[in-house]
């Protein structure tokens, strides 16, 4: 019979990985704090009427206290999903059905163009529904330009934007979106999967904030939706049932795997400062001895902006694919883990730099995360320098740059 | 099999809200935690998790005899899985009054008694919708005349959405007789977290993001997969589990009167009920006030379905049973592996006790 094997056991089986905004694996803490309600507390939480019931409960508050404190918000505020992908569906979907929403005022939904696909395409969902949707472009550095938000703001309904860039690390000024969408009565979502655990996050700047267990070392299968109560937001459920979760998600709930991301979340509150002094100095590393040594390697995402955990480097006269494939020793992506396989460049470097498409063909995220180790950072460093030097000298592209010659001059013949 | 004790104390007979874990499953689970990667990436950890996937999906198709037009789509809950399919299609969708909750609140509905006859009055009139059933009902065990249903969901151009949540063993004679099938882990020994759904068109999904399974989006959690895949084995590789809770239940039918049975009253005779849910009437006494007693003498029962948060509504199913005698409450008790002859004694004595004094 089939059985699983994962080698776990194996330490040198997740050496060299660099994809932790893609996923992050379960901190043993973690997985120690979900174990009793696996097992011994096996109570539906929502059975009223015995004790076991009661302890998962109990255990759930706890859990949403944990998640609240770390983004000031109130334990009732929080709201269990089955992930980050359900919570901006949620937030995005059950805001424009839901009774907050006036279709005969205003049905604007805004978004911009770098966001997670999940949420874009909840946003173009809406558009066959009778919605008025728009989304967005992005600067060059991968921010919102305020002036143009400003002016979209009107006749709008719901923004989302995400905190982080889950390719770019780029980080949006959410404070000053937070007041221009304030000063409209617009509400606003914010797309946290990257942020949550990373930066200090004030949910009473926003109405509605997503938030993933597995980006943040707890369990996969949970996240979470802030949903403000002051000023109150309320949503039509998608997925509809007992009524569990203020009405807005039912099914029961997961009580271990609710654990889990309180557990989690509750780690990163006490590790943010460490885990992103880390980052940064292996971040340093590789802008020191990779994008400032070789020439041409470009920041994808502005310096100033962006979160030391992940470095989107594009590298000019490259395919991406064939350096990600030169590079298959070390986990990485060229997009987002849930896009990447589709093999399609990456939309958000496109977005970006809507005038240079080849960019996004050469994209590579590097990521770190707690576990990353010194040694791994040094071995991918030896590695790009090698591989991109090497694909370069292949690249006739290259050498007519070398040459001195403008490409953007080169009449292409077609075959 | 090795299970855990889990309360010494405590004799836990709220056994259809959810199973205790299987051992293998959580053993299962606690490796793949530690996995690092997303399966949607092109590195070999995710390819070798993508692979994972891809042998698991086969795994369950077979266990479950699937056949090559049945898909599977990984959802987190019951609900999730019911909820796609009764909003993620444009066809009408019809549920019965028994089928549980998570249906009820779907627009759209016709309630309707189950009987075989007026089914079919009702489906020759709804010609061309989905009609959904509980395959074994939650809150009084009953088992749905699932093959006949089909037939005549077949005969009317409908498609028969069955909640197989409740049915613990899932084989060719539920898969066999459905369009689409909700299975539940967590009332099978596996993990809470995850549901599947059995689907044999696509349907329109309630998450949009990166298509990560037909008909629904978000990143795939591979341990809990992993868990459900276990406890499959578990109850396929255990099947002394059937001859367990037929004893349990033939016990309970010894210990206490036969009139307290929902199974033995008259206009259930044609039916036939699961071994591991039972459901006993308590006349006027309210089922709530015997759940008290039992809970303050350590004993754990259910009032109603769990699943109506905190609502105790009652037994909502049975007031549309039509009884000639009305009976207006009722508990219901339900087994796992882990429960024992000596728990069924216990409860029977309190029970019995439980009576006196409420006649008295």
């Amino acid at each position: 019979m089939l059985r699983m094997k994962m080698k776990n056991n194996n330490k040198n089986y997740f050496e060299n990985y660099f994809d932790y905004a893609a996923s992050t694996p379960c901190d043993e803490a973690v997985i120690k704090a979900m174990e009793p309600y696996w097992a011994e507390y096996f109570g539906n939480p929502h059975s009223r009427s015995h004790k076991f019931g009661w302890s998962a409960e109990e255990a759930i508050e706890k859990a949403r206290e944990q998640i609240a404190n770390l983004i000031n918000a109130k334990p009732d505020e929080i709201i269990f999903t089955s992930g980050a992908t359900e919570s901006n569906n949620l937030a995005i979907k059950g805001f424009a059905w839901g009774p907050n929403m006036d279709p005969s005022k205003k049905k604007k939904i805004l978004t911009i163009a770098s966001e997670h696909k999940c949420v874009i395409e909840s946003v173009r969902a809406l558009k066959h529904m009778g919605f008025e949707i728009k989304i967005l472009p992005v600067q060059s550095s991968g921010l919102v330009d305020l002036t143009m938000l400003e002016k979209e703001l009107d006749d709008a309904a719901l923004v989302s934007i995400s905190y982080i860039n889950n390719e770019t690390g780029v980080v949006q000024d959410i404070q000053a979106i937070s007041k221009l969408c304030r000063a409209k009565g617009v509400c606003f979502h914010v797309d946290a999967a990257q942020a949550f655990g990373k930066i200090a996050i004030n949910a009473r700047d926003v109405d509605m904030l997503s938030i993933s267990g597995h980006k943040i070392y707890g369990p996969k299968g949970i996240g979470a939706l802030f949903v403000s109560k002051q000023p109150r937001v309320r949503l039509s459920a998608l997925i509809s049932g007992g009524g569990q979760e203020r009405g807005m998600r039912s099914g029961t709930l997961p009580t271990p795997l609710c654990v889990g991301l309180g557990k989690a979340a509750e780690i990163a509150g006490e590790r943010m400062s460490q885990d992103a002094q880390q980052a940064k100095k292996f971040h340093d590393m590789i802008m020191e001895q990779v994008v400032n040594k070789l020439e041409e390697i470009s920041i994808n995402g502005d310096l100033n902006h962006k979160i030391p955990q992940i470095l989107n480097l594009s590298v000019p006269y490259v395919e991406g694919e064939s350096l990600i494939m030169r590079l298959h020793e070390f986990a990485l992506a060229s997009g987002s883990a849930c896009t990447s396989k589709s093999l399609e460049p990456s939309h958000v470097i496109r977005a970006m730099h809507p005038e240079d498409q080849d960019l996004a063909h050469s994209s590579l995220r590097i990521c770190f995360g707690r576990h990353t180790q010194l040694e791994e950072v040094e071995n991918i460093i030896k590695a790009l320098q090698k591989h991109i030097v090497e694909l370069r000298e292949l690249s006739p592209l290259w050498s007519m740059v070398k040459r001195g010659i403008d490409l953007k001059t080169i009449k292409w013949d077609a075959h | 099999m090795e299970l855990k004790n889990l309360s010494p104390t405590r004799v836990h007979l709220d056994n259809a809200a959810t199973w205790p874990i299987f051992s293998q499953a959580l053993d299962a689970m606690n490796h793949a935690f530690k996995n690092y990667s997303n399966p949607g990436g092109m590195y070999k950890s995710s390819v070798q998790n993508a692979a994972y996937l891809q042998r698991a999906r086969k795994e369950f198709a077979n266990k479950w005899q699937l056949t090559s037009k049945q898909k599977i789509i990984f959802t987190s809950c019951a609900s999730e899985s019911n909820t796609i399919v009764l909003k993620g299609t444009s066809r009408k969708t019809i549920c019965t009054k028994f089928s549980h909750s998570a249906s009820l609140t779907i627009p759209n509905i016709l309630a309707i008694e189950q009987n075989l006859e007026e089914i079919e009055k009702i489906l020759e009139q709804n010609q061309g919708s989905i009609f959904s059933i509980s395959a074994v009902q939650h809150e009084t065990g009953l088992i749905a005349p699932i093959k006949e249903i089909y037939q005549i969901c077949k005969k009317n151009y409908c498609k028969l959405h069955i909640d197989a949540a409740q049915a613990k063993k899932i084989d060719s004679n539920i898969t066999k007789h459905g369009d689409f099938i909700t299975i539940s882990a967590h009332k099978m020994g596996g993990p809470i977290g995850i549901s599947a759904l059995i689907t044999t068109e696509p349907l329109k999904p309630l998450i949009f993001g990166g298509m990560q399974e037909e008909s629904r989006s978000g990143t795939l959690p591979i341990p809990l997969i992993a868990g459900f895949l276990e406890s499959v084995r578990v109850l396929e590789e255990n099947n002394w589990f059937e001859e367990h809770f037929s004893q349990l239940k033939q016990m309970l039918l010894k210990n206490l009167p036969q009139a307290f049975f929902l199974e033995n009253h008259k206009a259930m005779q044609k039916e036939k009920f699961a071994d591991y849910i039972v459901c006993l009437l308590t006349e006027d006494i309210p089922g709530s006030e015997l759940a008290t007693f039992m809970d303050l003498n350590e004993i754990e029962v259910a009032i109603g379905s769990a699943c109506s948060t905190g609502a105790l509504e009652g037994i909502s199913v049975l007031k549309s049973h039509k009884f000639d005698s009305n009976p207006t409450s009722g508990i219901r008790i339900s087994f796992s592996p882990e429960t024992q002859i000596k728990h069924i004694e216990q409860f029977s004595e309190k029970f019995k006790q439980f009576m006196q004094i409420s006649i008295a």
